[in-house]
């Protein structure tokens, strides 16, 4: 189990309850889907999910360990370590090139310059931006720079991706595109996703759909035709090995 | 942190180009007026102290104790062969002079003054101070069959005296009588300063006839070194080699005996240390403005970098690399306008005459308000140093603000 919610809730003031008891898990290489319209609580259970927002009540597991526990260095080594984002606005660097975006990770991991290169660039050619690993974001379409969010969100392998309205500022020939492309790295590369998405695109795609509604879970259902191939969830300790085998890095 | 960081920090500097130039020119232009300041006023502070040193005091004085505060006539030192020998053996020793001084009555038929008489040695003066350069008229002790005085200009036209003229001196001789002396002006001196009208110089033998003193009392001994380190040196050695005579002797350096300049000279430095750190306040305050703006227009990225795994910590250490980087490019600008403007004056010279219809007297001595600076790293460091710490102490103001934000909501920011 990577995520566990446990009847959490999260209130702003007294007056603004943004989620109200809501427990659920996801377990690794799910594909799953927070959907509900604006405003209903999806982004603050991502924000809980990765420990970005804490819980009024209840708890958040992630891999086993309660947020609330961890100080707020520990909970920045674990999204480095194991969590990579999406946003709905690409959220790219704009001063950096397509493959300075994607090694920052890595820079945070300390990996050395050619690794981290080495790395980001093999990253770029999944998204299918290889070639575009010179240009600034600004020389780049909405649906290229997304492609360029995700290769930052999955060069240092983690264990899920949080993608927040991934699609919402793509046209649907685009969004189509960028769900195969997760669709591929969940199914190829095993890493777990969670989305939050009102875009029926997406929820046609998902796994597993979670239906959130005023804050609170109104349906929690499979698919009936899942496409994704899962495979054990790799253990902790052989995770960054597996990095570091997968693009042969080397700690600097 | 790798040069990654270093390589961002520096991209996200040019984010808005002409904000960060603005900011590097007047960090530049602030630092190149300091430098070009501090280096015209140490250039400035040596030269008044080198005419001190060439015009009056010399580096050091030998006198009788006491005699620099009480200046009383019968303090002489009565055998001055003793410290000649042992200036004669030290290297650092350029050259000395004996003098005696004593105030006294001068007049013609047209007029008379109070001033003071400088019984000098016209040859050995010569090598210490720098009179000898300052005839108008006359020569400086040529005619050597008459008692010759050097009048001052001022003095001169006050007596109406010409060259030739009869001048009586009169004063009061150590053993209580009066004693007068016929003079004939020599020569006529201009040098610009109070000794124009307040000073007369004779050789020495007629200023001890004219105080009955013995035949080698001297008031003074005026040493010139060859450099200033030299300075502590010899009056250590002195102190050592005359103790045993210290009741009759006493070594003063020109600082010990120029207390007003000295005093005028720190108080100038004071002056520029205040001026220098409201200079480099207000740049600090640019700098710190400069990476506020570019802070808060970053607040969604900061929030990224936190979302994505950056520490607080990272993100702080990015705004110092930042603050760190706009001052060093400022600064070095700053320095190569300052030594490239104190190199231009160093050649041609700067005069801050225009700015005082005053002429700048200190000791009596007319300041020549004409520098020319030189590079002096000193200052060089001592600025670009107090820049980077202010800009730090100044850039907690934007790291305050990062510090403090919330991942969340600086997500959601615009």
């Amino acid at each position: 189990m990577i995520l566990s919610f446990q009847k959490v809730g999260k209130q702003y003031s007294a007056l603004e309850t943004a989620v109200h008891d809501v427990s659920f898990e996801v377990g690794a290489g799910e594909f799953t889907a927070l959907a509900g319209p604006s405003g209903s609580g999806k982004t603050t259970l991502l924000n809980l999910a990765a420990g970005l927002d804490f819980a009024s009540s209840g708890r958040v597991l992630f891999l086993g360990k309660d947020l609330c526990r961890l100080n707020k260095v520990e909970l920045s080594q674990l999204r480095r370590d194991e969590i990579g984002f999406v946003f709905q606005s690409y959220n790219l660097f704009p001063v950096l090139t397509a493959l300075e975006n994607v090694e920052y990770p890595l820079a945070l991991k300390g990996i050395s310059p050619k690794d981290r290169k080495r790395a980001a660039l093999r990253a770029l050619e999944e998204t299918g931006c290889g070639e575009l690993h010179q240009r600034y974001p600004a020389a780049l379409s909405g649906g290229q720079q997304q492609r360029v969010a995700i290769a930052r969100a999955i060069v240092s392998l983690p264990r899920i991706v949080f993608a927040d309205e991934p699609t919402a500022n793509l046209d649907s020939h685009t969004a189509k595109k960028l769900l195969a492309l997760f669709k591929e790295l969940n199914t190829n590369r095993k890493i777990t996703f969670l989305f939050s998405s009102h875009d029926p695109l997406v929820l046609n795609m998902a796994g597993r759909i979670i239906q959130v509604c005023d804050g609170q879970i109104k349906s929690d259902t499979q698919s009936k035709k899942p496409t994704v191939v899962m495979g054990p969830p790799e253990h902790s300790n052989s995770h960054l090995a597996a990095i570091q085998s997968r693009y042969s890095f080397g700690h600097s | 942190m790798d040069h990654y960081f270093l390589k961002l920090s520096w991209k996200n500097i040019w984010r808005n180009r002409r904000r960060t130039l603005l900011t590097i020119n007047a960090i530049g232009f602030g630092v190149m007026a300091l430098v070009a300041l501090y280096n015209y006023y140490d250039g400035f502070h040596d030269q008044v102290i080198q005419n001190v040193i060439r015009y009056q005091s010399g580096h050091l004085l030998v006198t009788a104790p006491s005699y620099h505060t009480r200046m009383a006539t019968n303090l002489v030192v009565s055998d001055p062969s003793p410290v000649d020998q042992w200036l004669g053996t030290q290297e650092p020793v350029k050259a000395f002079s004996h003098r005696i001084l004593v105030q006294g009555l001068v007049s013609t038929a047209q007029g008379s003054a109070n001033i003071v008489f400088a019984g000098i040695e016209p040859e050995r003066e010569k090598e210490v101070t720098r009179f000898a350069g300052n005839m108008v008229q006359g020569s400086y002790f040529g005619d050597t069959q008459q008692k010759s005085i050097l009048l001052g200009s001022e003095l001169a036209h006050l007596l109406q005296a010409e060259i030739g003229s009869k001048v009586v001196a009169l004063t009061q001789g150590v053993d209580g009588s009066i004693g007068n002396e016929l003079f004939f002006v020599g020569g006529i001196f201009e040098t610009h300063s109070d000794f124009d009208k307040n000073m007369a110089f004779i050789r020495i033998q007629d200023a001890r006839q004219l105080l009955s003193l013995g035949e080698s009392a001297v008031h003074q001994i005026a040493i010139v070194l060859a450099g200033e380190e030299y300075l502590t040196a010899v009056q250590d050695q002195f102190l050592k080699t005359f103790s045993h005579s210290s009741s009759e002797l006493q070594m003063l350096n020109w600082k010990e005996v120029q207390k007003p300049l000295m005093a005028m000279i720190e108080l100038n430095k004071s002056a520029n240390r205040l001026l220098m750190f409201i200079i480099i306040f207000v740049v600090a305050l640019g700098i710190a403005n400069s990476i506020l703006m570019s802070i808060l227009e970053r607040t969604r990225e900061f929030g990224v970098m936190l979302a994505i795994g950056t520490t607080k910590k990272e993100v702080v250490k990015m705004v110092i690399m930042e603050t760190l980087l706009l001052s060093l490019v400022g600064v070095a600008l700053g320095n190569l306008l300052g030594a490239l403007v104190t190199q231009f004056f160093h050649y041609y010279g700067f005069d801050l005459a225009w700015l005082s219809s005053q002429k700048l007297v200190v000791q009596g001595t007319i300041i020549q308000t004409v520098s020319y600076p030189a590079i002096q790293w000193r200052n060089s460091l001592l600025i670009s140093g107090i820049v980077f710490i202010l800009s730090l102490i100044v850039s907690f103001i934007p790291i305050r603000h990062v510090s403090q934000l919330n991942p969340v909501k600086a997500l959601r920011a615009i």
